[in-house]
């Protein structure tokens, strides 16, 4: 069974590849064959994946958030779910090709370093618990889209400045389109991880005896979530919208990405 | 204020006599007015176009310079350009409309002869072919529609943003109209000279004063300054304040007052969301985009090319009459040929009809050969000739065994088309099954073969031809209404040879040409009585019938002109206006009498006169028939 997971992790690795490649192709062309092809791909892709987390849950007797790397699987998954969502209510296919190298890292990595035998410690099978790392893995997730649209923001804003318009201003859907989504997910994503970092404390205060506020992965998110704060007052309050707000996202993403994969594996 | 030509008859008549021309066809495009004639006094022909047109406009032109005057392959070359619609710097933009009505004008002179119809027909031909393969990709060539990209870059939907402009004339206006029709928001007008107050009004847009302008500029989402002045009014203002108010949020400026200077007073570079465009970045953006057109356009620039050394061919053959296998000097085939030439890309379906021998293979085979199918079979098919009950097996083919006799699995000929055109002739002789048949094959585009369960998909244009009343028997029922509406997508009526009287003389000398070579006899023409009697003849048999007198008479000729002893005998007799009436069988005395008086009243243009003579009745007794059967002109 553990040799039929790993083969079916890289082949779902291997789709999401060639998903890539189809929205390159499509950014480049942006003929309706390629949409329609690209569609189905995506969907078989996800499709397979959904087999797969269900297939570690059975086998390891509870839902894929135990570690790092289920996490990271999981995660990988739901966020293919919002964007295909985004996707197909906001008709705008160009943002695959900008959206696909995350879901593709997210699962090489997964695959790279997940174990299917893990077994959970105590205070993790708690359903408090998988709440908590459940709204964790959305706000991520909304933390991410904002993080990838205000990337593209700002390279469509670079393209306008300079005035050398190119394949971006082409291609790519309005500022404001891409303003709107990023601080739309910020926003969401700040409300999930609010929650989500309450219930943790909540459940960490029963597990650590003293010095909890030290804990590294505590201090990691609750730096995660000032820097979000900042992104929603400075916009709101003062202004710093479009391009400063992408910055700040940006910013905040880089941090989170960093603080995540660090905190998780060395502590 | 400029007065403005107007192409008209009266136009070509005068350019065309005064300069001695054969053919002559002005029209005017947004890039200029042109004249293309075809004549042999070039050098007056160029002056004579000046004197008219400086005196029509009131405009002094010297046009003796290279520049104005284009001969030969060049001269083809423009008007191949000007039909396809592309402008001077090689971009499909302009309107083909006002080219192609102004040819109408033309025509209605007279004054387009074989040059300019061959040239107007490879034209159409063109324009479509380089529509069809350019997926009419349109950017921004022009700076308002650069400044509405920019736009709708930042703002994605415009109808809740707003709009300033700032300008001292009606130079913004077809920039005002471009906002209107992307449904922008709001439209301001900054008063100067007391335009402002006219422009709000006619674009349903507000008026601002200076003073107003610091509290409104903050609502402001796009800015076009055109005036220098006002620009340095708005430069004055706290624009960080402005900033502020805003929030911060994108602004679009765009400085368009062309005197030369930059931006002038304006820096905007230290507000980061602000993006600012002069009309130099306007027009460098509008120049990278049209060399991206022109790598589109050397397409079209090679079809130009082939088509200017087929026209010399064409023009060298001699033969200047004749398109294809076709002879037409008449307009009305003239007309069916253009025609040709625009649906022949496409796989419509075209029904042809028209008398017997007037041509319609040779019709369906030049839509073929203009078409994307000419490198594929052209299959004819006789409907008439082949027996009924053989006809459906002989289209959709058989397997074997399906029925006595069939000892192999026949292809049908439809299959035997697959990919090309299948030309199906006397439709109207088949039966109410294999219609049936033939209609699920137009709509679905699959055939079942006789005796077996297999249906195959095939891709045929289908062309037919009758010579029958289709319309008629879908009436009595005996063709299907549903398949008539769906082979007549286009209908190409092929007049009789008695109503393009011109085409006769054509046509004798190319098949004197083509008998004679046949014969190995030396006949080059035919005498002047001949000549009469071919003009005057009423041809039932159309052009058939003329082909075979001529072969006859070039077989019985002895010399090298053709006489009226060499002609068939039923030529020289005196008018037959026999019109062959299929349905006479079923009229009564009274239709006859309506029809053959409606026949001659059109046939001698309502010549009240000639028509009593010819009908041997009194003016009253007409008039008095005409009332009652209703006829009117």
């Amino acid at each position: 069974m553990v040799k039929f997971l790993q083969i079916l992790s890289w082949l779902v690795f291997l789709m999401y590849a060639a998903g890539f490649w189809a929205y390159l192709s499509y950014f480049r062309a942006k003929s309706d064959s390629l949409s329609k092809r690209t569609r189905a791909l995506m969907l078989a892709a996800v499709g397979m994946q959904s087999v797969y987390l269900v297939l570690i849950t059975m086998e390891n007797g509870h839902l894929p958030v135990s570690d790092t790397f289920t996490v990271l699987a999981s995660c990988s998954w739901f966020f293919v779910l919002v964007y295909l969502a985004l996707e197909m209510r906001l008709r705008e296919m160009s943002m695959g090709v900008f959206f696909l190298p995350v879901i593709v890292l997210l699962q090489l990595i997964s695959n790279l370093f997940i174990s299917f035998d893990r077994p959970l410690a105590p205070v993790l099978s708690e359903i408090f618990f998988e709440v908590h790392v459940a709204l964790m893995i959305a706000a991520y997730s909304a933390f991410t889209i904002s993080f990838i649209t205000s990337i593209m923001y700002i390279l469509l804003a670079r393209e306008m400045q300079t005035k050398k318009l190119g394949i971006f201003f082409e291609r790519l859907p309005s500022l404001e389109f891409f303003d709107k989504l990023s601080n739309q997910a910020v926003d969401i994503g700040f409300a999930l991880v609010t929650v989500g970092i309450v219930l943790g404390v909540y459940m960490g205060l029963s597990v650590w005896e003293h010095g909890w506020v030290m804990d590294p992965k505590l201090l990691a998110v609750v730096i995660s979530w000032a820097i979000y704060a900042t992104h929603l007052i400075t916009r709101r309050a003062i202004g710093w919208q479009g391009r400063r707000a992408a910055i700040v996202s940006v910013v905040g993403f880089n941090w989170l990405l960093f603080s995540f994969l660090i905190v998780s594996t060395f502590f | 204020m400029r007065k403005s030509l107007t192409i008209d008859v009266m136009l070509h008549k005068r350019v065309a006599q005064l300069a001695s021309l054969h053919e002559c066809f002005i029209t005017s495009t947004e890039s200029g007015v042109y004249c293309f004639a075809e004549g042999t006094s070039g050098q007056t022909a160029v002056s004579v176009f000046s004197e008219v047109v400086a005196s029509s406009v009131g405009i002094r032109l010297s046009l003796q310079s290279s520049e104005f005057v284009k001969q030969g392959p060049d001269a083809v070359a423009l008007f191949l350009q000007k039909a396809i619609g592309l402008d001077t710097s090689m971009v499909v933009t302009e309107n083909v409309e006002s080219f192609r009505s102004h040819y109408e004008v033309a025509r209605a002179a007279g004054l387009t002869g074989p040059y300019l119809s061959k040239l107007f027909q490879r034209g159409l031909w063109l324009a479509e072919k380089a529509r069809m393969d350019m997926h009419g990709k349109r950017s921004s060539i022009n700076a308002d529609s650069v400044v509405l990209d920019l736009a709708e870059k930042i703002f994605g939907d415009l109808s809740q943003h707003t709009c300033l402009l700032a300008v001292s004339d009606s130079e913004c206006e077809s920039l005002a109209r471009a906002l209107v029709k992307k449904n922008i928001g709001q439209l301001l007008f900054l008063e100067k000279n007391g335009v402002a107050a006219k422009l709000a009004e006619n674009f349903q847009g507000r008026v601002v004063t200076s003073g107003q302008l610091d509290s409104i500029l903050p609502t402001v989402d796009i800015l076009c300054l055109f005036d220098a002045e006002l620009a340095t009014r708005v430069a004055g203002l706290k624009l960080a304040r402005v900033m502020n108010r805003r929030k911060n949020a994108p602004q679009l400026w765009v400085s368009l007052f062309d005197n030369g200077a930059p931006s002038g007073p304006l820096d905007l570079s230290r507000f980061y969301n602000v993006y600012a465009y002069q009309r130099s970045d306007l027009e460098k953006v509008v120049l990278s985009n049209l060399k991206q057109h022109q790598d589109d356009s050397r397409l079209s620039a090679s079809y130009i090319q082939k088509e200017i050394e087929a026209f010399y061919e064409w023009v060298d053959a001699k033969e200047q009459y004749r398109f294809g296998n076709i002879i037409g000097k008449s307009e009305s085939m003239q007309r069916i040929l253009e025609l040709v030439a625009r649906i022949a890309h496409t796989d419509i379906s075209v029904l042809i009809d028209g008398e017997s021998g007037t041509g319609k293979e040779l019709v369906a085979r030049a839509i073929h050969d203009h078409s994307t199918r000419v490198a594929e079979p052209f299959v004819v098919v006789n409907c008439g000739a082949i027996p009924e009950n053989l006809l459906e097996s002989e289209l959709f083919g058989h397997v074997r065994g399906a029925f006595t006799g069939a000892s192999s699995t026949k292809v049908g000929l439809i299959e035997a088309a697959h990919q090309g055109t299948i030309f199906l002739d006397e439709i109207g002789e088949t039966s109410l099954a294999t219609q049936v048949k033939l209609l699920r094959f137009l709509q679905e585009g699959e055939i079942k073969p006789v005796g077996s369960n297999e249906t195959k998909q095939l891709n045929v244009r289908v062309i037919t031809a009758t010579n029958r009343n289709l319309e008629e028997m879908v009436e009595r029922d005996l063709f299907r209404q549903d398949l008539y509406y769906r082979l007549n997508v286009i209908q190409i009526t092929l007049p009789p040879l008695r109503d393009r009287r011109e085409d006769i003389m054509p046509l004798v000398s190319h098949f004197l040409k083509k008998y004679a070579e046949l014969t190995h006899k030396f006949v080059v023409g035919v005498d002047e009585e001949v000549q009469h009697l071919f003009s005057h003849y009423d041809w039932p048999g159309n052009v058939r019938e003329l082909e075979n007198a001529i072969e006859r008479a070039v077989a019985l000729s002895s010399s090298s002109l053709l006489t009226q002893y060499d002609v068939p005998p039923r030529l020289r007799e005196p008018e037959r206006c026999v019109r062959p009436n299929h349905t006479a069988g079923t009229m009564s005395l009274k239709e006859v009498e309506k029809l053959h008086i409606t026949a001659m009243l059109e046939k001698h243009d309502w010549n009240y006169d000639l028509v009593t003579k010819i009908l041997g009745i009194g003016r009253t007794t007409l008039w008095r028939k005409m009332k009652e059967y209703q006829i009117s002109n």
